[in-house]
């Protein structure tokens, strides 16, 4: 670890990490690019964050700064990512290392050894660090991000907040210039992500180090970044680079972004306010879709949910609050028969470990957190037409009204020309509209979604939700959902309850 | 046992059991599960863990004994012995006793060895590539993972309607297709962490041979020889 003082504050190390004139496409022959001759030069010493909607290409341009593309994907037609002048994918692993460091989305997939201490002994060992100094900068990075305490814990029994904050440890104990990040919080809790944000400032005001995120998500950069870039769709150009002032007046530099597609952590998701009104129901008896009776959950030997009783109403929409770990997933599992249970989940008064395999489609709809979680057919047509056939409707329909629907749903997602794709082939944005898609064409009674809007979009995420809402308010669907999102539950649930302790308790959404 | 450099340790087991391999000689297999009981219960393993390893070795012996016992002629296998006078008995307890024997050698390696303190030696002292040894090892955390995903994509094509034997070729496709995804994303960070192809990395932890080291290497096998000699 360097001491603060090592790295001089007016001209931070590395030199400059730049792109210029970036083509580059995922496809052989260059169709498609998905960088257009983009041009970028991060400001050192500070935090960029990079946004715009899902697929404008910003994923693959911190991977072509971090120089990991073209070799792991794609080609770049032309232009160049360099670092201090050189070519930045050029640079042998080793010397890149210190250069620049990476955080990736999911926390799962960027490990490679057995326990906290052995990965960053990793990290050094790579980059020929002397072995009498690595105990006292593994130390060093640990107490750095806090977490000393985990140092011989095994990477797969840490949590995701956790396991970046590791990952987190590991760039810190490489110690580059340069630090990349690819929505580094996408899957972990708001105080977690607050903590490590912190830290990343820290690492800027302190060290002398520069940042670069690219995150769909403005709230937690807020407060510490420096530079908003947003970059545009489709063309992968950058149209507005708002200053964004740390602190108090955050949300006013970036007023100007909403147009351009970017949530604002102070806008509402929907600008009309208020929930269209939700139908009375004819009798109360009739109003009950779904009803847990003392129910318990347990995942491995560890008691999860135990005890937990509640009803939710017909045709509204309930999301469920929690912090990570709470077991919002288990019990989102255990209502779709996922799960074993003790107690009693009744949907529409039948018990759901008793409904047969070839009706659940028709009663129960599951929308797993990773779409990939959920594809059970060979291309994107397919997924949906599985849908149409084992829903609610499955016998009614003939031949042609099917190939019609699943066109007609296809569309209105937005998916209708990659219909003889693989599901897997789809962008991470795509791929849960598809798995949505597929879900609603079972027009099931109840639709469980375990947190449907992460590392969406704005344009999206208010698409899907809209999408959800027109199904409860027009058709009578209820909607079950977890989330992370606060902001998501004041605006589009009729219901907000926060799991906590094994226990759910409802909460007034204005106070969300 | 487990401050023996686990190269030493690995070659020193895997010999001794080629070294038994010849033997026909029914005890000679329960002396070393016994020897290497007792060498790991030294070592603080737990006897739990040890009970729990060896339990589907017992299993699968016993199972063996009694196949040896109902399907084998009168004629004995190897050496003759007198103290077994009926050939199906000898025939059977040759065959567990051996089963039971490599268990034991295996769990005297496994339980008293950290697999990343194993593949770390191999790559000092074997010259084992780091790119094959390091890429076992993030391999390995994947496993545990893979059980978890197969179960999960058996529910999901449950609540789809569909329906999955217990092994469905439609449930290994999306399996496949994650076990590449999640190897490539740990390529990617590994890399990203400075693991490359130069041969230039430092090693927090020397792994070499000492004289006790080379002792284990040596002494077991030339153990179980002189024993199987001398009962044989």
């Amino acid at each position: 670890m360097s001491s603060p003082t090592s790295s001089s504050q007016s001209e931070p190390g590395g030199g400059a990490l730049l792109l210029e004139g970036a083509l580059f496409s995922y496809e052989k022959d260059g169709g498609h690019p998905a960088l257009n001759g983009l041009s970028l030069a991060p400001g050192p010493g500070k935090i960029t964050v990079l946004t715009g909607p899902s697929g404008c290409g910003k994923s693959t341009l911190l991977y072509l700064l971090a120089g990991l593309y073209p070799k792991y994907a794609g080609t770049l037609l032309s232009g160049s990512a360099r670092l201090g002048g050189e070519d930045t994918a050029g640079i042998p692993p080793e010397r890149r290392a210190l250069l620049v460091g990476m955080m990736f989305q999911n926390p799962d997939l960027q490990f490679c050894m057995d326990t906290v201490e052995n990965e960053l002994i990793f990290c050094l060992e790579n980059t020929a660090a002397a072995p009498g100094a690595m105990d006292g900068k593994v130390a060093a990075a640990l107490d750095f991000c806090g977490i000393t305490n985990l140092r011989h814990r095994k990477l797969q029994t840490l949590s995701g907040g956790e396991k970046q904050k590791a990952m987190l440890a590991c760039i810190v104990c490489t110690d580059p210039a340069w630090l990349l990040l690819d929505e580094p919080f996408a899957n972990i809790d708001r105080g977690s992500a607050g903590e490590i944000a912190r830290k990343l400032r820290q690492l800027v005001d302190e060290r002398g180090k520069s940042v670069v995120a690219v995150d769909h998500k403005l709230d937690v950069w807020g407060a510490v970044c420096d530079e908003v870039k947003v970059l545009g769709a489709g063309a992968g150009m950058p149209l507005l680079e708002g200053v964004c002032p740390r602190g108090a007046g955050g949300g006013a530099a970036l007023s100007p972004l909403p147009g351009l597609g970017v949530d604002i952590p102070s806008r509402p998701y929907r600008a009309g306010g208020a929930l269209p009104p939700a139908k009375p129901a004819p009798d109360a008896d009739a109003a009950v879709l779904l009803t847990l009776e003392d129910v318990s959950v347990s995942a491995g030997d560890a008691p999860v949910i135990s005890g937990l009783s509640a009803s939710f109403e017909k045709a509204r929409i309930h999301a469920i609050l929690g912090a990570s770990g709470a077991g919002k997933s288990t019990l989102l599992e255990a209502v779709c028969g996922f799960r074993k249970y003790t107690g009693s989940i009744r949907v529409g008064g039948r018990e759901v470990s008793k409904i047969p395999a070839r009706q659940i489609g028709g009663n129960v709809g599951f929308v797993f957190q990773n779409p990939q979680d959920q594809f059970v057919a060979p291309t994107v047509l397919d997924e949906v037409m599985t849908g149409l056939r084992f829903g609610a409707q499955g016998g009614q329909l003939s031949k042609e009204e099917k190939d019609a629907e699943a066109e007609r749903v296809l569309r209105a997602a937005g998916l209708w020309r990659y219909r003889a794709l693989s599901p897997y082939m789809l962008s991470q944005g795509e791929q849960r509209r598809l798995a949505l898609t597929a879900l609603l064409a079972y027009r099931c009674r109840l639709l469980v979604c375990d947190e449907p809007t992460y590392a969406q979009d704005l344009s999206s995420l208010t698409g899907l939700m809209d999408l959800l809402l027109e199904r409860v308010r027009g058709e009578g669907m209820t909607l079950l959902l977890s989330t992370h999102d606060r902001k998501l539950a004041r605006d589009y649930a009729d219901r907000a309850y926060v799991l906590e302790g094994g226990a759910l308790h409802a909460v007034d959404r204005p106070d969300l | 046992m487990r401050s023996i450099d686990p190269t030493c340790k690995f070659f020193g087991v895997l010999v001794s059991a080629v070294v038994l391999a010849i033997f026909y000689v029914p005890e000679l297999n329960f002396y070393v599960l016994a020897a290497c009981a007792l060498a790991t219960a030294l070592s603080r393993v737990p006897a739990k863990h040890m009970l729990l390893f060896l339990l589907p070795a017992g299993l699968l012996a016993a199972g063996l004994y009694f196949s040896a016992y109902h399907f084998s002629s009168d004629t004995v296998v190897g050496a003759h012995r007198q103290m077994f006078t009926d050939a199906r008995v000898l025939n059977g307890l040759l065959l567990s006793g051996r089963l039971l024997a490599f268990a034991g050698l295996g769990m005297l390696f496994s339980l008293t060895t950290n697999k990343v303190d194993f593949i770390r030696s191999l790559n000092q002292q074997l010259r084992v590539p780091s790119k094959f040894a390091y890429g076992i090892i993030a391999a390995w955390g994947m496993f545990p993972k893979m059980a978890g995903e197969y179960a999960k994509t058996r529910a999901a094509f449950r609540a789809r309607g569909l329906s999955a034997g217990f092994v469905s070729p439609a449930l290994l496709v999306p399996l496949l297709v994650k076990s590449v995804r999640w190897s490539e994303a740990i390529a990617i960070a590994m890399e990203s962490k400075g693991f490359g192809e130069a041969e230039a990395r430092t090693h927090y932890r020397v792994y070499r041979s000492g004289a006790r080291d080379i002792l284990f290497l040596s002494l077991p096998p030339v153990a179980v020889l002189a024993a199987g000699l001398m009962l044989g």
